[in-house]
């Protein structure tokens, strides 16, 4: 009750009126995850897959006048968590060990720097954000946020492999923008999300039917030995990149490199390296991306197939977050039978067309009017003539969706309007609609049959002074 | 008193039309209805699986189209001339030229895997004959290795205790156990034994588990070699398990929960199936808001998890569906 209270308040504070940068304008301000689904692991002590690592981006709106102006200066537009702060965070067991082992894992790094946890880039769990030329919007990328325990059973959804409380995989940010003598012009929140996968669901079984203990530790020296088997002969559990003779963490990009990790080819192992006594192996870059060697292993191993599951190439949650998180959840999601499949390819389609050798590129990733290269969707895509964006960027890193602008002179992201991907609006998951639905909310919008204030933005109202309270779909490009 | 006569012939003609007639009317109310399962709502579970009945491509590959079959029918539903026809061509048109199924269009490769999968479909629907049965007995029977194993397909020709499972269940569905050189296969086999009883995926090293007990007594048993002491070893083992053993501390786990009721099954000790534990923990797994089942406890729920439930239900006679046990042909 008393959050619901804070969320309309801070709803409302989003539209407060504004009189200092120019009296005759309000501010709004939208925000949004760039992904919409970020992983995290419970454990850091044996191998990386991906560090925290969250990005929130933001448009600030100059409201009345002729025109809307997307702001790109004098404002100063800072982030915080509803959920969690430094001290939680320093205070959670399954963080401490990032914490403990980040430094290992990127050698040069401190996770913790003056009592604040810092991620990768610097960005605090409460900090500022920058603006970005290229999405014309306030980003701040590698913010550590990390599933944690709140003690609200309606958040809290989602179930810890290790078999610990619950977690909340959905987290609020909290984005104020002020102007230069801090007054503040706009608020809005947003979801950040972030959650386990399933991968130590499985592995930690797979540890025990193997004679090995089914804790992390178990399943890193057992998937050690099962990575020796493969054509490298590395057990990775054998790898001591601090030298303190036990195996871990390791880092699986310093091997097989990961364009979300910034990569474009293999670093090697970090200097000092170690192999413990009894390894008769030596290390080695891979050539294949840990995207490819990671899919294309599980999608063919007949072990995986005949003793796990047979239909792995379908069961993306397996291993991508669906321990009662449902990552997948916007609004391809509540329409009709779509699945994850139709837009990226079930595993053998994406291994059939050698989408993984070059993952995460804009080329290898569906856009809103065909699903990935070589994939045939069973639905019809979007048209490409209604639903088309003018400005995009950053081919190596994310899709068109996530990495494009549209609407008037192009200077709104894709999911400014449409929220992030995964999640786009109405999503099926509440919080995700909780920003439109206050935008929209605020104005007394007709709404066509069945669409209602949680949808994309289509109120003109919104952004555009008194121009139209109906909503409607607004030209994509202009 | 005539009317009265006949007011009276009326009422016992009646009567005696209800008491005939009311078995029949009420078989004929059940027919596609959801049997009360107290516990779980069917109507819900069938509306989950039938979600994917709206994509144009249903039934979308091999082992999604059986889990269709399979979950509707252990339900108590019919499934429609039309898209029971849909899952056959589409079965059909996963058998390969050299008789194996492949998983789904975008593969070509058949395996035995999905080649078993394929063959339940089909006699769930009745439609064994549909397909090229002679080469399905040479696709499996050219899986077979020196060691006495089977492979995983012509690809991945190396043997393991599930390939060989396979292999063995396909051929016996198609009368083709004479391709098995048994002696061989039996030995193979029996190297998967471990010392606390029960069989495990890999020889040598490591545990024993319920879906290795089961895939190794069922190829003894096929092919006539189970014996006393392995039946009994293999309860041993199941007996400290957490689908036997009230206080065991291991979590369960769905497939390990339905091969370990097959597994006592296969070594004859059916009536050691502990009812009440699996039904406990399906409704553990069951999630209210969709019907459906999820793969571990707090997990969300999907196609593949929720046929398995149905599997474990109706080897419990909690299914109601009256259907066969094809998996034991």
């Amino acid at each position: 009750m008393k959050k619901t209270v804070i969320r309309s308040l801070a709803a409302l504070a989003a539209l407060t009126t504004f009189a200092g940068v120019a009296s005759a304008y309000t501010y709004k301000v939208i925000a949004n995850n760039d992904l919409g689904m970020h992983c995290a692991c419970p454990t850091f002590e044996g191998f990386l897959l991906l560090p925290p690592f969250n990005t929130i981006r933001a448009q600030v709106i100059q409201y009345g006048g002729d025109k809307p102006i997307v702001v790109s200066s004098g404002v100063t537009v800072s982030y915080s968590f509803a959920e969690e702060t430094d001290a939680t965070l320093q205070a959670d067991t399954y963080f401490s060990s990032w914490i403990a082992n980040a430094p290992k894992l990127f050698p040069g790094f401190q996770p913790v720097v003056n009592g604040k946890v810092k991620g990768l880039t610097g960005k605090g769990i409460a900090d500022l954000m920058s603006y970005d030329s290229q999405s014309m919007s306030y980003v701040a990328a590698g913010v550590p946020a990390y599933p944690v325990t709140t003690g609200n059973t309606a958040k809290d959804i989602m179930t810890d492999p290790l078999g610990g409380p619950k977690r909340d995989p959905y987290l609020t940010a909290n984005i104020t923008v002020k102007n230069a003598s801090g007054t503040v012009l706009a608020t809005t929140s947003t979801v950040v999300p972030v959650a386990f996968g399933g991968c130590c669901s499985c592995h930690l079984t797979l540890a025990s039917q193997n004679g090995y203990p089914a804790t992390p530790a178990g399943s890193f020296a057992y998937l050690g030995k099962m990575h020796s088997q493969n054509s490298s002969g590395i057990d990775i559990s054998m790898i001591d990149p601090d030298g303190d003779g036990k195996g871990g963490p390791v880092r699986c990009s310093w091997c097989h490199w990961d364009p979300a990790m910034g990569e474009s080819a293999a670093p090697g192992w970090p200097t000092g390296t170690k192999l413990l006594p009894g390894a008769t192996f030596t290390l080695k870059k891979s050539a294949y991306s840990f995207s490819d060697v990671l899919h294309r292993f599980h999608s063919q191993s007949q072990k995986v197939l005949t003793q796990y599951d047979p239909n792995i190439a379908n069961n993306c949650y397996d291993c991508h977050p669906g321990n009662n998180v449902n990552c997948y959840r916007g609004a391809h999601k509540g329409k009709t039978a779509i699945w994850c499949s139709d837009c990226h390819g079930n595993l053998n389609q994406r291994v059939a067309t050698n989408q993984l050798a070059k993952p995460w590129l804009q080329a290898t990733l569906p856009t809103c009017y065909n699903p990935s290269p070589g994939v045939n969707s069973a639905f019809a895509c979007h048209s490409a003539n209604t639903y088309k964006t003018n400005v995009s960027w950053d081919p190596n890193l994310f899709g068109k969706y996530i990495n494009a602008r549209g609407h008037y002179t192009s200077v709104l992201l894709c999911q400014t309007c449409h929220g992030m991907p995964h999640g786009e609006n109405p999503s099926t998951s509440a919080p995700d609609n909780v920003q439109n639905s206050t935008l929209q909310g605020a104005i007394k919008a007709v709404y066509p049959t069945g669409k209602d204030k949680s949808y994309a933005l289509g109120v003109c109202d919104v952004c555009h002074y008194q121009k139209s309270t109906t909503w409607s779909v607004p030209p994509h490009e202009l | 008193m005539f009317k009265k006569s006949c007011m009276f012939q009326l009422a016992a003609a009646f009567a005696l039309f209800v008491v005939l007639a009311a078995p029949a009317l009420a078989k004929e109310k059940a027919k596609g209805t959801h049997k009360a399962v107290a516990e779980f709502d069917f109507k819900k579970t069938s509306a989950f699986i039938k979600e994917m009945e709206g994509r144009p491509d249903f039934p979308v590959a091999t082992v999604i189209a059986n889990d269709y079959v399979y979950t509707l029918l252990a339900m108590g539903e019919k499934i429609d001339a039309g898209r029971q026809n849909a899952i056959i061509l589409a079965t059909k048109l996963a058998q390969q030229k050299n008789g194996g199924f492949t998983p789904d269009k975008s593969n070509k490769n058949g395996s035995i895997l999905y080649t078993d999968i394929a063959l339940e479909t089909l006699a769930l629907l009745d439609a064994n004959n549909a397909i090229d049965r002679t080469k399905v007995k040479t696709f499996a029977a050219s899986l077979k290795n020196a060691d006495g194993g089977f492979g995983f397909s012509p690809e991945a020709k190396k043997s393991s205790l599930a390939t060989t499972y396979y292999a063995v269940h396909v051929l016996k569905g198609v009368n083709g156990l004479d391709a098995v050189d048994k002696a061989k296969t039996v030995e193979y086999v029996k190297g998967f034994a471990k010392k606390e009883g029960g069989f495990g995926p890999e020889k040598g090293a490591g545990v024993a588990n319920a879906r290795s007990t089961y895939m190794a007594a069922y190829v003894l048993n096929a092919l006539g070699a189970m014996d006393e002491a392995t039946a009994k070893k293999a309860v041993q083992f199941l007996e400290k398990t957490p689908y036997l053993d009230k206080k065991s501390k291991e979590r369960p786990e769905l497939d390990e929960q339905l091969y370990a009721i097959r597994a006592l099954k296969e070594v004859a000790a059916g009536n050691r199936v502990d009812k009440a534990i699996a039904l406990n923990f399906m409704k553990r797994l069951y999630i209210k808001v969709n019907g459906g089942f999820g793969p571990l406890e707090g997990y969300g729920s999907t196609p593949d998890s929720t046929t398995t439930a149905l599997r474990i239900l109706s080897e419990i006679g909690k299914a109601k569906g009256g259907i066969p046990l094809v998996a034991k042909r």
